[in-house]
């Protein structure tokens, strides 16, 4: 398996109006959460000791954004200069934009993981997702899957149930495994 | 001079330094898992020092507290997560120099700049008790509310090229903070009814959320096979790479020696906090270095800038805990905890009746930081070569070792929850453009400022702006927003030039 530069020949450029696109929706989702604070902010009844600083910056956060989300909604040219790359990523003057279905995968993952937990507890979960995300998600083959998930368990729970005394969460079902 | 020298000889023993040496392990390997931390660490090791003889115990929580986060600083560096709350701000440079391909420079200047910056910091604290102390204690609640104001307006410093972005990501941190009991009132804000909620939302799990999972769900976004090392890099990480990193840190020493300084007198002020320390220092190192323009972006002197503050600080955050009593962290109240045990009794007698034992703890910072700098070396070495592992390896035990981390901060399984949400906001942020820094500046910045404001309110109502080292500091932080924002517009230009 050739692994010398998995990345290279992954980098694309991204288009603007995509970038301009998960702004608006990351705007639009501040801009609710900053008015849906303010609301809370004045129908909760609180004293002006607890009200003053959420109020304050509710109300610059909401007057903000909401400016923000107006220029990038009606004048999107101005995000072409300057505003478009991503934080921390500029490689040789490209910019990296994630493959769609890598990303969506990712983010699924993820859910699927911390919903595992949840259900099943940390144990359950971890091992599930060893193998999901190594065997299934990235093609390594089960000998490998397997050793590496065992060691890693066996690492964290010498970290975290031995060294630190911690037990970790088992779970709605109350699944706790002790290995 | 007497008390000096009766401190240093009495932490000049073979069996003191291997006790350092243990320490200093445990120290960083505390702040290689994210979550435990130095306030873990304290929690966790006061128990097994029942008994021992004082000398040892403050030996050893003074040396292990020291170093936590020049080991918090490695997966910062190669992942992207903190292993502290303050070495976030490491992330910003020090991850974009892995990706590259340059770990090696990161974590050799790292851990100089760590090394060197504990010394400088003890030594500053050193030299600077006499002058520090009766400033530090006489700063009242306006002064250190308009302090606070002063470090706000770095907003502007790290948000870079994109402030109206910086600005609304330091409000949704500042929000964000707001969450939960107020302590002025005792009333619940935005708890929803939830329990877990009244403590408020930790930093540990903002952290985590905003650049820990944000970068592993970037990594993994990037494809199975992708590694953090991107582009046309060389895989073999040459140990000169360490070397060129520490360079760094000496080459630019006038960097080195200021952000010491300033770690060590941030530190001193209580309730400022380290978080906001290393924050600040970044800004500070972003608006006036030379050639800026790459901050942000692999700057080696953006990890220089924070790395030193890190370790000075905790120098700085000694003295008003040994000195005064007045512990300016939970860390330090811990620490003070394990003083008292030990039979010590931190307050202003320690200047006249037991001055050698703070010349002990001088000595025991400066010690711990060379050798924790030593002893991690070879390791980095090898521990650089991860960023051109494959994310299939990768990505799954960073996660499961985050949503650990994030758990066992208070054992609620809710703050995991909130950890991935505020995960796939910071993914969000770093696709779209929003930078990320700032969210962590308003989270911590926020209580404080809230905190001192109502005090200043209450002793001297609104016309508390019109003392004279507020209002100077108000004056200044004007200055620096305006500065900031026309650096950032002759930034922007230059960039559509290109």
């Amino acid at each position: 398996m050739d692994r010398g530069n998995p990345v290279k020949g992954r980098l694309r450029k991204g288009t603007n109006s995509m970038k301009s696109r998960g702004k608006t929706i990351l705007l639009a989702f501040l801009l609710l959460i900053f008015a849906g604070s303010i609301y809370m902010d004045m129908s909760m009844g609180w004293s002006s000791k607890a009200l003053m600083m959420p109020l304050i910056i509710a109300s610059c956060g909401m007057a903000v954004s909401g400016v923000l989300l107006g220029y990038v909604l009606f004048f999107p040219e101005i995000f072409g200069k300057g505003n478009g790359k991503m934080e921390g990523q500029v490689i040789s003057g490209q910019d990296v934009v994630s493959e769609d279905e890598d990303e969506v995968l990712m983010l699924f993952f993820i859910a699927a993981l911390t919903g595992m937990i949840l259900m099943l507890g940390f144990w359950i979960a971890m091992g599930v997702g060893f193998v999901l995300f190594m065997a299934v998600i990235g093609r390594e083959s089960w000998k490998v899957t397997v050793i590496f998930t065992v060691m890693s368990m066996v690492t964290i729970y010498m970290i975290v149930q031995v060294g630190l005394g911690v037990s970790l969460y088992g779970g709605m079902f109350g699944l706790s495994i002790s290995l | 001079m007497e008390a000096m020298l009766t401190g240093f000889a009495s932490i000049a023993q073979v069996d003191l330094l291997l006790v350092m040496l243990a320490a200093v392990l445990l120290g960083s390997f505390f702040g290689i898992v994210p979550g435990l931390g130095g306030t873990v660490g304290l929690a966790l090791t006061i128990p097994f020092l029942f008994g021992v003889e004082p000398i040892y115990g403050i030996v050893f929580l003074v040396s292990m507290h020291a170093v936590v986060h020049t080991g918090a600083s490695i997966p910062a560096i190669l992942f992207g997560v903190p292993g502290t709350s303050p070495t976030a701000a490491t992330i910003l440079d020090g991850h974009p120099m892995a990706e590259q391909g340059r770990a090696g420079v990161a974590m050799g200047a790292q851990l100089a700049a760590s090394g060197i910056g504990g010394v400088g910091g003890a030594l500053a604290l050193a030299a600077l008790i006499p002058v520090l102390t009766p400033v530090a204690m006489a700063m009242n609640a306006p002064t250190i509310f308009a302090l606070i104001v002063f470090g706000m307006t770095f907003i502007v410093a790290v948000s870079r090229t994109s402030i109206p972005e910086g600005f609304i990501a330091a409000l949704f941190g500042m929000l964000i903070a707001m969450v939960g009991l107020n302590p002025h009132t005792g009333i619940g804000r935005f708890t929803f009814g939830q329990l877990w909620l009244w403590d408020g939302i930790s930093i540990v799990v903002v952290v985590l959320g905003v650049f820990g999972f944000a970068e592993m769900i970037a990594l993994g976004a990037r494809g199975v096979d992708s590694t953090i090392a991107e582009g046309d890099v060389e895989i073999e990480m040459r140990w000169s790479q360490l070397w060129e990193g520490t360079k760094a840190v000496f080459q630019n020493w006038w960097l080195t020696l200021r952000t010491s300084v300033m770690g060590a007198v941030i530190g001193i002020v209580p309730g400022l906090g380290g978080d906001a320390a290393t924050w600040i220092c970044y800004a500070h190192a972003a608006q006036t270095c030379k050639n800026n323009e790459n901050f942000g972006n692999g700057d080696v002197r953006g990890v220089i800038a924070v790395e030193t503050t890190n370790n000075a600080k905790e120098g700085g955050a000694l003295l008003p805990t040994v000195v005064f009593g007045i512990p300016g962290s939970s860390g330090m109240a811990i620490l003070m905890g394990a003083f008292l045990i030990m039979g010590i009794t931190p307050g202003p007698e320690m200047l006249t009746e037991h001055l050698d034992m703070i010349w002990a703890i001088v000595g025991i910072l400066v010690i711990s930081n060379l050798l924790c700098m030593f002893a991690l070396y070879p390791l980095s070495g090898f521990a650089a070569k991860l960023t051109f592992v494959r994310s299939t390896y990768v990505v799954p035990p960073i996660l499961i070792l985050m949503a650990v981390g994030a758990f066992i901060v208070r054992g609620v399984w809710q703050d995991v929850v909130l950890a991935v949400i505020l995960g796939f906001v910071g993914y969000g942020m770093k696709k779209w453009g929003f930078p990320r820094g700032p969210l962590v500046l308003g989270f911590v910045l926020a209580p404080l400022a809230e905190n001192y404001l109502i005090k200043s309110l209450g002793l001297y109502g609104v016309s508390f702006v019109t003392q004279p080292i507020p209002l100077i500091l108000l004056f200044l932080a004007i200055l620096s927003l305006g500065y900031g924002s026309w650096e950032s517009r002759k930034g922007k230009i230059a960039q559509g030039d290109e």
